[in-house]
């Protein structure tokens, strides 16, 4: 860093990754031990020393799990759930998405509202009715209790418009002017620009990054300051200079050559995924219109 | 937002346009009304009857008296009402709340030291960073009930890792989960366990939109590495402050596997959390109306801190 003084750097360097790595022992700890537990007969487990690792590798408690439960099963039950209520929330929500972020129709406010005040209930509200509605539809000990009643999360309809207001305009209506519908743009042009975003970069942080957008530019769609981003992002399908080409492309078609300081900066809010989400959806219904200083 | 006179204009345009663009799609054009609606319609249908069904439902269940199979009655807001005068759910609501408390005052400074260790002069390869994020991170993507399990192997009396540890320096072995006075303090713990790594990479997200010129520029001027934070960083930090505070609060009030499978709730109630009561009160004793009144009030709190938090973040970036 800037101040000078190499030796007193190199011992702080030395005193904070120590911390930082009895930070991470205290964390990786219980996995190690719960591992390690696996491996050992159960009165081992609970024997007076107390080992972290085992005598010797006790392969029994595996045998009970795969020979003598149905773990096979209930593996494939959780797989099962999981992917279906996965293959429907993302397409449903991509579905809904697009309709947010590229159409223009009546009741799309109140519609988009009422999907954020939905956000801030507790699921544990809705445990009770919700269990005598599928007791009712004769549903309890079915699959479908467990994929259907979870596969529409409003924070997926939210997630994906965010990234769909990046993707220009243009792209869709050069689709339309070669004939394609809406049902055909939306699974050769939306569904496969959706499915590369995130590519690369760090994926945790990157996912976390761009949630935190909504708090660190203060740019829903309330606000009225957009800043530019300050690198290219890894999910941007394109780079600004390549739509400004494209707009000029089909002006006959109802480009919105009119609109474009507009539209351009609609391309740089809405390039960060989750933006809407949480915080900014609170602010927005509580406070209306804010600015971050 | 597109104004109704472009909308006219734009279909005036298509039908007029050369080459003869077909006006006739099966799903409609853009500015035709059909095409939103069917994009929005499977959402919609599974939202209505799974999410806003059950939401309406469960405030007309809250305002009735509704206990097992008896046919409910409208009993306005005695539900509520009788909230007040219950021990058990005052009880709860103060352990909610200490962990609540235990989670914005020392889960959150503590993710945030981590954050700025991480992200300072102390880690100077990028690999050593990503290797303690990932490491830190690692709790949260874990089962709820994979954590329970692990630290009832950690915290037992006899046999617990943790006690082994404290036996062999020399420490008093604990009753970590069944003495009245422990048992709290384990869930805080667990509960740090569990999410001071995605709350510090929360952090680190916020510090990486903090422009290192802001930094520079502050040394330029004569600030040291206090000053620095103080001033520049965590001002600058605020909004990520608010968003990490804000989803903690939250979380803190929906909290239910950990202390239901490590404690389940016990020793005498010292860590019934407000989700096990209402799982209790609607699934052993049946009384949905009044675990429906449960519910929704700690949706009201967890609505009400976060509107708190919203207008004191307000008021101090004036």
């Amino acid at each position: 860093m800037i101040t000078g003084n190499r030796v007193s750097t190199r011992l702080w360097q030395v005193v904070g990754n120590a911390v930082l790595l009895v930070v991470i022992f205290l964390t990786v700890m219980p996995y190690v031990y719960m591992v390690s537990a696996s491996f050992k007969p159960g009165d081992e487990l609970f024997s007076i020393p107390v080992k972290i690792f085992p005598d010797s590798l006790y392969w029994g408690n595996y045998d009970l799990l795969f020979g003598k439960t149905n773990f096979v099963r209930w593996f494939f039950n959780s797989v099962f759930i999981g992917v279906s209520r996965m293959v429907l929330a993302v397409v449903i929500s991509l579905m809904a998405g697009y309709a947010f972020a590229k159409f223009d129709f009546r009741f799309k406010n109140p519609l988009f509202l009422l999907l954020l005040a939905t956000l801030t209930l507790p699921i544990y509200v809705l445990i009770v009715p919700l269990y005598s509605m599928m007791v009712a539809f004769g549903w309890t000990d079915h699959y479908i209790a467990l994929i259907l009643p979870l596969a529409a999360q409003a924070i997926g309809v939210f997630l994906s418009r965010q990234y769909l207001l990046s993707i220009p305009d243009e792209i869709l209506d050069s689709a339309r002017v070669d004939g394609a519908g809406e049902w055909g743009i939306f699974w050769r042009i939306i569904v496969p620009l959706s499915a590369g975003y995130r590519r690369d970069g760090d994926p945790v942080l990157y996912c976390l990054l761009e949630r935190l957008h909504l708090a660190a530019r203060g740019a829903d769609q309330g606000s009225d300051v957009h800043r530019l981003p300050r690198a290219p992002y890894p999910g941007r399908p394109l780079q600004p200079g390549v739509r400004g080409r494209h707009g000029r492309l089909v002006p006959e078609h109802g480009a919105h050559h009119d609109h474009l300081p507009d539209h351009a900066a609609a391309l740089y809010r809405g390039n960060h995924p989750g933006r809407g989400q949480g915080l900014a959806v609170l602010r927005t219904l509580l406070i209306g219109e804010d600015r971050y200083g | 937002m597109q104004p109704q006179v472009d909308e006219a204009q734009q279909s005036g345009a298509s039908k007029t346009a050369p080459g003869g663009i077909a006006p006739k799609r099966p799903w409609g054009g853009r500015r035709s009304t059909a095409a939103p609606y069917l994009f929005l319609l499977p959402f919609f249908a599974i939202y209505c009857t799974f999410l806003l069904y059950p939401t309406f439902s469960a405030l007309w269940l809250s305002f009735q008296e509704a206990v097992a199979l008896d046919t409910p009655s409208f009993t306005g807001l005695d539900n509520y009402v009788r909230l007040l005068d219950d021990e058990r759910y005052l009880h709860a609501l103060r352990n909610t709340t200490v962990y609540a408390l235990a989670s914005v005052f020392i889960l959150s400074p503590l993710a945030l030291a981590v954050a700025l260790a991480i992200r300072s002069f102390l880690v100077p390869s990028a690999n050593l960073k990503s290797f303690y994020r990932i490491s830190l991170f690692m709790p949260f993507i874990t089962s709820f009930v994979v954590i329970a399990l692990m630290f009832s192997l950690v915290f037992n009396k006899d046999f617990g890792l943790l006690n082994s540890f404290f036996r062999s320096v020399g420490l008093p072995r604990l009753n970590w989960l069944r003495s009245e006075q422990l048992a709290m303090v384990s869930i805080v713990l667990v509960g740090i366990w569990t999410y001071l790594g995605v709350n510090s990479l929360y952090f680190l997200a916020g510090l990486q939109n903090i422009p290192h010129e802001l930094n520079e520029a502050a040394a330029i001027d004569g600030a040291n590495r206090r000053k620095t934070f103080f001033y520049v960083t965590l001002p600058l930090l605020r909004p990520t402050i608010l968003f990490v505070v804000i989803q903690a609060t939250i979380f803190s009030y929906q909290l239910f596997e950990i202390p239901f499978l490590l404690t389940n709730g016990g020793p005498s109630d010292a860590t019934l959390f407000l989700s096990q009561y209402l799982y209790e009160v609607g699934f052993s004793q049946f009384d949905r109306g009044y675990a429906a009144a449960i519910g929704y009030s700690m949706a009201l709190i967890s609505i009400l801190l976060t509107v708190i938090q919203l207008l004191l973040y307000r008021r101090f970036n004036r």
